[in-house]
């Protein structure tokens, strides 16, 4: 399926996001993430976001399985998300 | 859902970071790849990488494909196996060594004939009349059943591919031409895009086939013992008309690919860096294309039918149900 995930957490604990999503995800801008990703996969990253979690951080995930109704636009020096080359 | 390959085309380095892949480019860009959504990873330009980055890869069963000059193809890292079946393995040997060996090797070359044909009847009557090849290829497939011995067998593989390549020539937009199937290296624009893709077909199968406990060098049609994984030949052979041609054509008929997109080296021609990387986004788009499947009841990728095809051997030589090698049915 399809997911975003977004968060708002203070500086000296973003880190511990981007490290946990980084790993399943491509990192578009400084706190956003999208991807591809398996029911199993978005399940087990849901469980880890949710054993770092403490008292002043937010943290969306958007997802989606129609892949038919997802599209998007990139504008200014954005990549197109999903690329499979470097 | 399969996940994608990725391909990596810029120079640069490899490492691990914060759990991940992280690749710095030549170029001075830094990019992280989520390697827990990675199939496999295929290095095209000049990439350093250490152990800690293939200890990383291996953990997340990522094979790396590597390629040298003009994208010929080197070898694989392979992670080390997730399926280890003892049992497995020594059934696959032992039915290399008994009467199985000749009932696989008629289910590869049945599906590999029926999938060429498949190629030919769809660009019958819309590029030229090939009714005696699809005749020929019919026969052929018929005699396989009754072919008892393995080189009769590729003696009849290697007819009907001589048959099949004949069309390319009336169905590929001038000025492609086969002429002949050459390679090693290839004589022509034709031969050159043909290699290229066959190439890209078999690593997709050696991926395949890292994914169950089979080995990839025994092999059924072809004979074990060559430098290369001959079980990833066998089943390359029932997909490259799936995959490769069918993709050859298109590519050069809608002129997506050029002959500018070609280099003339050393008496051979090869696709350029940028003729490459046009055909591997559309290679990448067909793994991704998807049917319905009759016995699954869902929609697969081409990619998963060439995972299913390594089951269902993997199955046939554990449980003895029939194998059944994918022969293009949509």
């Amino acid at each position: 399926m399809q997911v975003i995930v977004v968060y708002d957490v203070p500086a000296d604990r973003t880190h511990v996001y981007r490290k946990l999503l980084r790993r399943r995800l491509e990192h578009l801008q400084y706190s956003v993430f999208y991807g591809q990703l398996t029911p199993g996969q978005v399940e087990a990253m849901k469980n880890e976001i949710e054993s770092e979690l403490e008292d002043d951080d937010s943290i969306v995930v958007f997802e989606t399985t129609n892949q038919a109704a997802f599209d998007f636009t990139t504008f200014g020096a954005a990549e197109a998300p999903g690329s499979r080359f470097t | 859902m399969t996940k994608p390959n990725h391909h990596i085309f810029a120079d640069g380095e490899l490492s691990r970071n914060e759990s991940t892949l992280r690749i710095d480019t030549l170029d001075g860009e830094t990019k992280y790849l989520p390697v827990e959504s990675v199939d496999s990873l295929y290095l095209h330009g000049q990439i350093d990488f250490n152990t800690r980055a293939l200890g990383l890869l291996n953990d997340h069963g990522v094979p790396v494909h590597v390629f040298g000059w003009k994208d010929y193809y080197k070898g694989s890292y392979l992670p080390k196996r997730g399926q280890v079946s003892g049992n497995t393995v020594v059934e696959q040997v032992r039915a290399y060594d008994d009467k199985r060996r000749l009932r696989i090797a008629h289910q590869v070359i049945e599906a590999s004939i029926h999938n060429m044909r498949a190629n030919i009847r769809y660009y019958s009557s819309r590029k030229g009349d090939f009714s005696t090849t699809l005749d020929k290829l019919s026969e052929l497939k018929e005699r396989v059943t009754s072919t008892e011995t393995i080189d009769n067998l590729r003696a009849v593989e290697g007819n009907a591919r001589k048959q099949y390549y004949r069309c390319f020539d009336t169905i590929l937009r001038e000025p492609f031409a086969l002429e002949r199937r050459e390679y090693n290296p290839p004589s022509n624009e034709a031969n050159a895009l043909v290699s290229f893709l066959n190439g890209m077909v078999y690593t997709t199968c050696v991926s395949a086939i890292r994914k169950t406990a089979l080995d990839p060098t025994v092999g059924f049609v072809h004979e074990p013992g060559e430098r290369r994984f001959t079980l990833s030949l066998d089943i390359a052979d029932i997909f490259k008309p799936i995959l490769a041609d069918r993709l050859v054509f298109r590519l050069v008929n809608r002129q997506q690919i050029t002959v500018d997109d070609f280099e003339s080296d050393l008496d051979g021609c090869l696709l350029t860096e940028d003729g490459r990387l046009t055909v591997l986004q559309e290679y990448e788009e067909t793994l991704d294309r998807t049917i319905e499947h009759p016995r699954l009841n869902r929609k697969v990728s081409f990619k998963t039918l060439v995972q299913t095809d390594v089951y269902s051997l993997k199955k046939h030589l554990l449980t003895g149900e029939p194998y059944q090698a994918t022969e293009r049915w949509w």
